[in-house]
């Protein structure tokens, strides 16, 4: 069918764009876990967040609650096991061996959104860290009142270059700018509607992180008449589509919302019956042309539809809860973290493509993958 | 089976047809009631037979495959760790052979896991015990199998065994991993191998060259010691008179031993030959011999691609090696013992040896020489013979120092010796007569290894050191020798018990003889043989020992009787009333001395008393016996009362048949234990006796308790009435 298409793109029956769009609605369909890439964890706790970087879109960033983060090149290999699996080590490590690492579990770590050079790293320390990738230094800290919980980084800021973050101090001012050479923090309570809200205007595309799990969210609360709780519990996750025109929000109370940020209201999307792990920040991820959902839900990740609710498809694959979630949209490959340490890609399986991959890689040091019936 | 075509239509139609339907209507249900078959025994292993019907059911169609996966699945999470080890079993047959089921499996290998092996600690493996363990056994070392063979396909096996490693610290068993460091072992070592192939290869020639010389070396240094060995016979032949060995056999069996003592002492003159020979010998023996033997191990265990060079070099080195034997062979057939010179004592001190033997040998060896008799004997043999002469020598030299020094004391101080107490030792002996001032640091006196300043000033006086050092010793008390008690056992042989005074079990220790008899003394005690007392008259029954101190004894006494007319030897008891008794002991004193000895009377005075105290221990026997006996039948009884009655289940199932036993029965099969009696635990007298233990004590309780209440109620309701 897909020559089929190819075929279709070279009369021109089809156009670029629709044919571009096809190909990876259909390879996202085809998600299954990758026997053919794989992360070498460097972790010894469970990871808690995970980002390719938006430059080049090569650089996958990822914090543990071991206090350390780790880089990985997504698109290279560093070895091959067994000639075709590609074995993914890790190309930078900062864990508490190093003389600035973090003190307790990362909780988050985020790209500087206009260069790979820098990173920034939150953690339960009370520190939001600055780091040079290059040189693995820090090149700025943050103390802050209370644990971090989450940081984040607008991608389309041209006008400054703030740090949000999420800390267990409730006293803090929403607005509290500490002045500094290069970044200034900007210390971001999730306590109220309101303060979502403005975040929303403020950055259209990008949601700061993640609520603290004592606190409440009502996205819809200031702006509209609907006063109704968002959430039965804490909100555990958010994330908005990547046009910015929805906001995805996750409870404690195991559901899934999708809210009209333009107009703040919920859209009642019902979304299927889902179990949601409680006590941690989740990070979920949306394909790019919002199709599809991918969230946490316990050791599991489920794909929904965005628009019907409907579960579109279940990965396992994961020993325990899973933390995080993302989506690359270049690689269409999904990239999950878990309290099982590992790291887990999940790739567009298309049989026809992985047999001819193999036919040139195949070696016959293991026993060939066939039926054997002996007797 | 023949028979009316009318009778078998009325008959139910024969079991095969609608299974064999059943079967080939769908396969699905067919694997489906084997899988189900093959889990619901209680057999520790799947039948093979099943397994097999399973295999070939599984490989017809895709679809029996996802079926079966489904039921083993569903059976995988049922609460019976029996039927998940089956279920295991057959799942790991199929996981080795069907690739579609290894993807299904590969797929929820997740949930799986769990279920087979038990590592989250909120969902232990079911019971019955031994089958988890045996189920938690078979599953890791499947994984392992599995993840080993076809890891390489399946991203999930390898996270599965990482998972269980790393995060759960399941032990696994790490057969393969055994096997590949063997296998890695092998390799290296036909890597060394291979290199010394390679070296041997460049060096073959050299090394041959050298052994060749070296034995060269050894036939030249032989011939020329044959040659004068053979001149030196042709000249003993030649004084010997052929004629006096007659016979064709007397000379074959002369000619013989003279062959095998064909041996030239070594004189001045073949010293120079000697030594040659010796030298080359020992660097033949020691290191080519050795070196040859390695290099063949080598040749032999070495596995190389092109084995013609490894086959010539064997062929080689092994009739090098048999060259070798046969020379050293030759030079112990000649009797050249040049095995002396490598022995494994130290070199020098063997050459040391050798100065002093060659000294002595010096003197005695032409007289021998000039002997022919003695050519047999080997150098070795009369090195033997001339050493303890050696020895005696250097003794004669050294004797002043060790043996005679006790004649040599004045006997003066060897009497004091003799009398002086043996002490042992102590700090006294340290300053035995010596009586300065002791010079002390911070650490008291110990000034052995004090580097520091010495303060001339802290002394502390003779008179306090010896104070100090008053001599104490403590009273130890001589060991005693305690005595066997060596009374005869009923088994044989004496008995060693070693107690003071007396025997628990044969009374008082007294001497004995060998035999056990005890050796009488003037006042002896009795003991187990007394003289049979069918020697006595019948006239006078018992006897009393006057001399007998012992209280008891004489309570024994008047409680014995015998009755008159026991004269064959056996003493016939009753129980015994003193007032016959004190009656005989008036006879029997009226009789002291009356026509027997007083020894005799004495004896029977023994006798009886044994006598009655053996059938009283015997009496005392019976009872315990008899006791033990009534209380084991009481245990009995309460055991099987409780076996029977405690539980109301037990009880209904011992009194009337229970509807599953009756169906049981009706299907007229023996069936042996089923699934869900695996799961049940088993209650045993034990636990029953605990029980009915328990409930008797709750019972007393209760009762104390209401008793008491109705006396607390009743006092308070007649408060003047108690």
């Amino acid at each position: 069918m897909w020559c089929e298409a190819v075929r279709r793109r070279e009369r021109g029956e089809l156009g670029a764009r629709r044919f571009e769009t096809a190909a990876r609605a259909r390879r996202t369909a085809s998600l299954a876990l990758s026997n053919r890439k794989e992360f070498a964890t460097p972790h010894n706790g469970a990871v808690n967040s995970l980002q390719v970087d938006l430059i080049e879109r090569r650089y996958l960033l990822s914090g543990a609650s071991d206090g350390s983060a780790a880089i990985f090149d997504v698109q290279n290999a560093i070895e091959y096991e067994a000639g075709f699996i590609a074995k993914h080590r890790s190309i930078l490590l900062v864990d508490k061996q190093h003389e600035n690492g973090h003190k307790f579990a990362v909780s988050m770590a985020v790209w500087y959104p206009v260069d790979t050079g820098l990173f920034v790293t939150a953690s339960f320390d009370q520190y939001v860290k600055v780091w040079d990738t290059n040189s693995t230094q820090v090149v700025m800290d943050f103390k802050m009142p209370g644990k971090v919980y989450s940081a984040a980084m607008s991608p389309i800021a041209t006008t400054h270059m703030l740090i949000a973050t999420g800390s267990a101090d409730v006293q803090d001012p929403l607005n509290s700018l500490q002045p500094s050479s290069s970044s200034k923090i900007y210390s971001a309570q999730q306590r109220t509607g309101k303060s979502k809200k403005q975040s929303h205007k403020l950055h259209k595309s990008q949601i700061p992180g993640h609520g603290h799990i004592q606190q409440r969210l009502h996205p819809g609360l200031s702006s509209s008449q609907n006063r109704a709780t968002a959430h039965y519990g804490a909100v555990t996750g958010l994330r908005t589509t990547t046009d910015g025109m929805y906001l995805l929000s996750s409870g404690s109370d195991s559901r899934l919302r999708l809210w009209d940020i333009d107009s703040g209201c919920n859209t009642l999307v019902n979304f299927e019956a889902m179990r949601l792990q409680t006590s941690k920040p989740l990070q979920l991820a949306v394909t790019e042309d919002p199709s599809l959902v991918f969230i946490p839900c316990m050791a599991s990740i489920k794909a929904y539809n965005l628009w019907s609710g409907m579960t579109f498809q279940t990965f396992r694959g994961h020993y325990e809860p899973v933390n995080c979630c993302y989506y690359s949209a270049q690689e269409q490959e999904l990239y999950t973290g878990s309290n099982d340490r590992q790291i887990l890609v999940w790739s567009p399986s298309t049989p026809a493509f992985t047999e001819m991959e193999d036919d040139g890689k195949r070696q016959m040091d293991f026993v060939v993958d066939e039926d054997n019936w002996s007797d | 089976m023949p028979r009316p075509a009318a009778s078998s239509s009325s008959r139910p139609p024969p079991e095969g047809e609608p299974a064999s339907s059943r079967a080939t209507s769908s396969a699905e249900s067919s694997i489906a009631s084997l899988i189900d078959r093959a889990t619901s025994t209680t057999s520790p292993s799947v039948d093979p037979a099943l397994l097999r019907a399973i295999k070939s059911a599984a490989r017809a169609s895709d679809g029996a495959i996802r079926d079966a996966f489904r039921i083993l699945l569903s059976l995988m999470s049922k609460p019976h760790a029996h039927v998940r080890l089956l279920a295991f079993t057959i799942a790991d047959e199929l996981f080795m052979r069907s690739k579609l089921f290894r993807s299904l499996l590969a797929d929820v290998l997740d949930g799986f896991l769990p279920l087979a092996v038990g590592f989250r600690r909120a969902h232990p493996l079911p019971p019955p015990a031994a089958s988890a363990t045996l189920l938690r056994k078979a599953a890791v070392q499947a994984l392992e199998r599995w993840h080993h063979l076809f890891g390489a396909h399946y991203r999930q096996l390898r996270l599965a065994v990482e998972y269980l490693k790393e995060s759960a610290r399941v032990q696994f068993p790490g057969l393969r991993a055994a096997v590949e460091a063997r296998a890695a072992r092998e390799a290296r070592t036909q890597e060394i191998l291979t290199a010394k192939v390679e070296q041997l290869r460049r060096n073959l020639a050299a090394i041959k060259a050298e052994i060749r010389s070296a034995i060269d070396e050894i036939r030249n240094g032989l011939d020329i010691i044959r040659i004068e060995s053979e001149k030196f016979n042709n000249y003993a032949n030649d004084e010997d008179a052929e004629q006096e060995i007659a016979s064709l056999a007397m000379r074959s069996i002369r000619m013989a031993s003279l062959m095998a003592g064909e041996w030239v002492p070594e004189t001045q003159e073949n010293e120079a030959v000697f030594d040659a020979l010796r030298e080359s010998y020992r660097l033949l023996v020691s290191k080519h011999l050795v070196t040859v033997q390695e290099w063949i191990s080598v040749l032999v265990r070495v596995n190389l691609a092109n084995n013609r060079f490894r086959d010539s070099a064997l062929k080689e080195f092994i009739d090098v090696k048999n060259e070798i034997r046969a020379v050293r062979n030759r030079c112990s057939e000649l009797g050249l013992n040049l095995d002396n010179v490598h022995r494994r004592k130290g070199v020098q001190e063997e050459e040391d040896d050798d100065f002093w033997v060659e000294g002595n040998i010096e003197v005695p060896s032409p007289g021998r020489v000039g002997t022919s008799a003695d050519v047999a004997s080997s150098s070795k043999d009369t090195r033997k013979g001339k050493k303890p002469v050696g020895g005696t020598d250097t003794d004669d030299g050294k004797a002043p120092n060790a043996g005679n020094s006790p004649q040599e004391l004045d006997p003066e101080r060897a009497k004091l010796h003799a009398e002086a107490p043996v002490l042992p030792w102590s700090s006294v002996l340290d300053r035995w007569g010596s009586n300065r001032d002791a010079l002390v640091n911070q650490r008291g006196l110990e000034l052995e290894s004090h580097w520091g300043r010495v303060d001339n000033d802290a002394v502390i006086p003779a008179a306090k050191i010896a104070e100090l050092n008053v001599h104490s010793s403590i009273y130890r008390e001589d060991p005693v020798e305690i005595l066997p008690c060596l009374a005869p056992l009923k088994k044989g042989g004496l008995c060693q018990r070693r107690d003071l005074k007396i025997c628990p079990f044969h009374g008082p220790i007294v001497p004995r003889d060998a035999e056990g008899n005890p050796i009488y003394q003037s006042d002896g005690h009795c003991d187990a043989e007394g003289n049979p007392v069918g020697q006595t008259d019948g006239r006078y029954d018992a006897a009393v020992s006057p001399i007998d101190p012992n209280e008891d004894s004489s309570d024994l006494r008047e409680n014995m009787i015998m009755p008159d007319g026991s004269s064959d030897g056996e003493c016939i008891y009753e129980s015994s009333p003193s007032r016959t008794a004190n009656i005989n002991n008036d006879i029997s004193d009226s009789d002291v001395g009356h026509d027997l000895g007083k020894i005799t009377v004495e004896q029977l005075a023994r006798q009886a008393v044994q006598n009655v105290r053996k059938r009283d221990r015997d009496d005392k026997k019976a009872l315990e016996k008899a006791q033990r006996v009534r209380i084991r039948q009481h245990n009995q009884d309460v055991l099987r009362e409780a076996a029977l009655a405690s539980t109301s289940r037990s009880a209904a199932d011992y009194d009337l048949p229970s509807p599953a036993v009756s169906r049981r029965g009706r299907r007229g099969k023996t069936k042996g234990p089923t699934l869900a009696s695996m799961l049940k635990k088993k209650v045993t007298s034990k636990d029953r006796i605990a029980e009915r233990l328990l409930n008797a004590r709750a019972r007393d309780a209760t009762i104390r308790e209401v008793s008491h209440t109705e006396d607390m109620s009743y006092r308070e309701a007649f408060p003047n009435q108690w």
